[in-house]
């Protein structure tokens, strides 16, 4: 895009972003990453000491969220920024100042050339009629020696492009802003409760400006009888102890109270863990929130964790774990286990006491979000979208006519130059010849 | 006695496949010398399939558990619907070149890979019986937006794969057999080119469409945007392949036969996001739109 500018006046580093192969090197790499951070599993951190302090210093198990990814993604949009400042000059530049003429026409993929014995006034106006009945516009200009007609017709295909990229950047600070202004929140059903009793949960959130509570009431499936849980419950919304607003929340149609939305979600894969101490039983969970926790190995002196970790969430039921003492810091060199559905371990230790997981139950979670910047990551879909429906349903195509007079005869020289939609240009001009010629 | 659509439906089905495949060998046939007769087989399959297959996907929306008989788009949001809608759009648009650019030998690699896509719909995906219309979730015009832009950008990628195919084997042969009967059936490199070309762009407007739509139906209903599930991420992958594509080819040049492998690459990783990564990388999506 940078390449129309005079090079040597721009300082390298514009020179650098100015350029395409850059975005076009960036794009690789984001998919790259990208290819990363979905084939890797969460638990790779966990894979030999060496091995996971690399992963957890690169950050290869959550890689959308770490600094290289984001740097990637924010260089491509400053790439974006730089070629679209030089195009939108070129564009304006060719959208204003038509170029009349071409070097050589006959180098041009469409061009032919007769004679013919009308005067080169006459020629130039049926010409032009047979230009503007194809919906072209004319422009004609030139002096004793040759005529010059240039028609072009729907020149406003190269603004597609450049709204395109415009959308692409909004949409890009519509994610940034939503990222940094954005407040999120979840209540999740308490342990070993029927994920159902929603009506019983309660809870706060606070920001800076306001402290809401809520209670949701009266939660119930819709069709029991099938294999989706379809919710529907009453919200109760209290701001700083007074009730704000009440309404009906289901499965997928929030509850929104100005800018924050409460969303019903219950397919939360949570794990469970059930522990035994000398008979008594009890469970412990992960939730999806935390993605790990830990248990204290009960009468264990001195004190004994055993932490828990996911290690691929949502799919086959397995965790890791590690048995650590405090004593005070935990013992960073605790070797890490794998633990599958319905295994179960005793501690030699502590052999009264053992532990097992379960598997998996659907927890049910109520999530609040108050996002500021969804208008912006709309709008730039918008201008997105418009920009490629320009580019797509529009297609700039220039014609020139050249007439030299030769002795008695008018050298007509027709040449045409489209980028897109060859096919059917290369019809359209021999059309326009023919009439030309007739 | 009642009226048992899936019996007749089961028939229309079984009907299409059966026609699909057969205009596929028909299509290889007149590709490699039986001319004429194969030709006009193969047409007439396709017209056949495709009459078929509009009536499977009218039967699909209907719901006749309710009187009277109501036409209900939101029964098509599964994955065996999505292939329904996926393979008419591909047949309509072959049907399209054969008729506008006298173009029947698209169908040598699309009924193939339509004929494919349905037998895996058949016995992987099935069909869902509405099963997802009656939740109010999955009742939003969002979704079906994002369903029809998803079905119409699939079928486009599917036949510029179809003819980067094609325009890689022209190539080949034009170097290598020139004057071979398959060299002399496939269309000019330039017209492969171009259409390839010019069905990216359809597909990738539609895509992005897709994705919005998407994003859009997400929010509503989870509140998030863009989660980086695995379907999400392979989607943005596979979105990135295309926009590399297309700026290559606008800025870089880049036509023929690197053009061609970008779409064939391009497909690859869009079937990858629809089918590889239900199985791989299952994530909360639930119908493997």
């Amino acid at each position: 895009m940078g390449d129309q500018t005079n090079n040597r006046t721009m300082p390298a580093i514009w020179r650098i972003f100015a350029s395409m192969r850059l975005g076009l090197v960036l794009m690789f790499l984001l998919a790259g990453a990208a290819t990363l951070g979905v084939l890797l599993p969460l638990g790779i951190s966990s894979q030999g000491e060496v091995f996971g302090q690399i992963v957890q210093a690169i950050g290869l198990n959550r890689v959308f969220s770490t600094w290289w990814f984001k740097g990637i993604a924010l260089l491509l949009a400053v790439n974006i920024l730089v070629c679209l400042v030089y195009r939108i000059r070129a564009v304006i530049y060719v959208l204003r100042f038509p170029r009349m003429t071409v070097g050589s026409m006959d180098r041009l993929k469409y061009y032919e050339t007769f004679f013919a014995r009308e005067k080169a006034e006459e020629i130039a106006g049926q010409t032009t009629q047979v230009l503007l009945a194809n919906r072209y516009r004319v422009l004609q200009s030139g002096d004793e020696e040759q005529v010059l007609i240039y028609a072009d017709k729907q020149r406003f295909a190269i603004v597609g492009p450049v709204l395109a990229h415009i959308g692409a950047l909004v949409l890009f600070a519509g994610i940034l802003w939503s990222s940094s202004s954005s407040m999120q929140g979840t209540f999740i059903t308490g342990t070993q409760e029927d994920p159902f009793k929603l009506a019983t949960l309660g809870g706060r959130l606070t920001d800076q400006e306001k402290t809401l509570s809520l209670k949701a009431v009266d939660v119930k499936l819709i069709s029991p009888a099938s294999g989706v849980r379809d919710l529907k419950g009453t919200l109760e919304l209290y701001q700083n102890g007074q009730m704000e607003k009440t309404g009906e929340i289901s499965y997928g149609v929030p509850f929104i109270n100005s800018n924050a939305n409460f969303h019903l979600l219950y397919n939360v894969p949570t794990v469970l863990i059930s522990t035994n101490n000398n008979g008594q039983q009890d469970v412990k969970l992960i939730r999806p929130t935390e993605n790990e926790t830990s248990i204290l190995v009960p009468n264990s002196n001195p004190p004994m964790y055993i932490s828990f970790s996911i290690l691929r969430p949502g799919t086959s039921p397995q965790v890791t774990y590690t048995v650590v003492e405090y004593t005070p810091s935990p013992n960073p060199g605790a070797a890490v286990h794998e633990m599958r559905a319905g295994e179960q371990v005793q501690l030699i230790n502590y052999p009264a006491f053992s532990f097992s997981l379960v598997g998996y139950e659907d927890a049910l979670k109520l999530r609040f979000t108050e996002d500021k910047g969804i208008g912006l990551v709309l709008a730039g879909a918008l201008i997105l979208l418009l920009g490629m429906c320009v580019s797509l349903f529009l297609h700039y195509r220039k014609v020139w006519v050249n007439l030299i007079p030769d002795c008695e005869q008018v050298q007509v020289m027709v040449g045409g130059y489209t980028s897109r939609h060859r096919v059917n240009f290369s019809s359209e001009f021999s059309g326009l010849v023919e009439e030309i010629k007739s | 006695m009642a009226f048992q659509s899936w019996r007749f439906e089961n028939a229309i089905f079984y009907f299409m496949l059966a026609a699909y495949l057969l205009a596929g060998i028909f299509a290889w046939l007149e590709g490699f010398g039986k001319e004429g007769l194969a030709r006009r087989f193969c047409l007439g399959l396709s017209v056949l399939g495709f009459a078929a297959n509009t009536l499977v996907l009218t039967l699909r929306v209907m719901n006749f558990e309710v009187r009277p008989v109501v036409i209900d788009p939101y029964r098509l949001i599964n994955t065996y619907e999505f292939l329904l809608t996926f393979s008419w759009f591909t047949v309509l648009v072959h049907l399209f070149l054969a008729r506008r650019y006298k173009f029947q030998a698209s169908g040598t690699f699309l009924m193939p890979l339509v004929f494919g896509l349905l037998l895996y719909g058949l016995t992987v995906a099935k069909p869902a019986s509405g099963q997802f219309a009656s939740f109010i979730v999955y009742r939003s015009r969002w979704l079906l937006v994002y369903f029809l832009t998803s079905a119409l950008a699939y079928g486009s990628f599917a036949i510029s794969f179809g003819l980067g195919i094609m325009y890689l084997l022209k190539n080949y042969l034009h170097n290598t057999n020139p004057r071979g009967h398959l060299a002399q059936r496939l269309p000019g490199l330039d017209l492969l080119d171009e259409l390839g070309y010019r069905l990216v762009l359809h597909g990738f407007s539609f895509f992005s469409a897709s994705l919005i739509a998407g994003a859009v139906w997400n929010y509503r209903a989870w509140g998030t945007v863009w989660s980086w599930e695995p379907k999400e991420a392979w989607s943005f992958i596979s979105w990135l392949a295309f926009v590399a594509y297309l700026h290559s080819r606008h800025l870089h040049g880049w036509r023929g036969n690197r053009s061609a492998w970008m779409t064939v690459m391009g497909f690859l990783a869009v079937l990858f996001t629809f089918i590889g990564v239900s199985y791989f990388l299952p994530g909360q999506n639930i119908f493997g739109l």
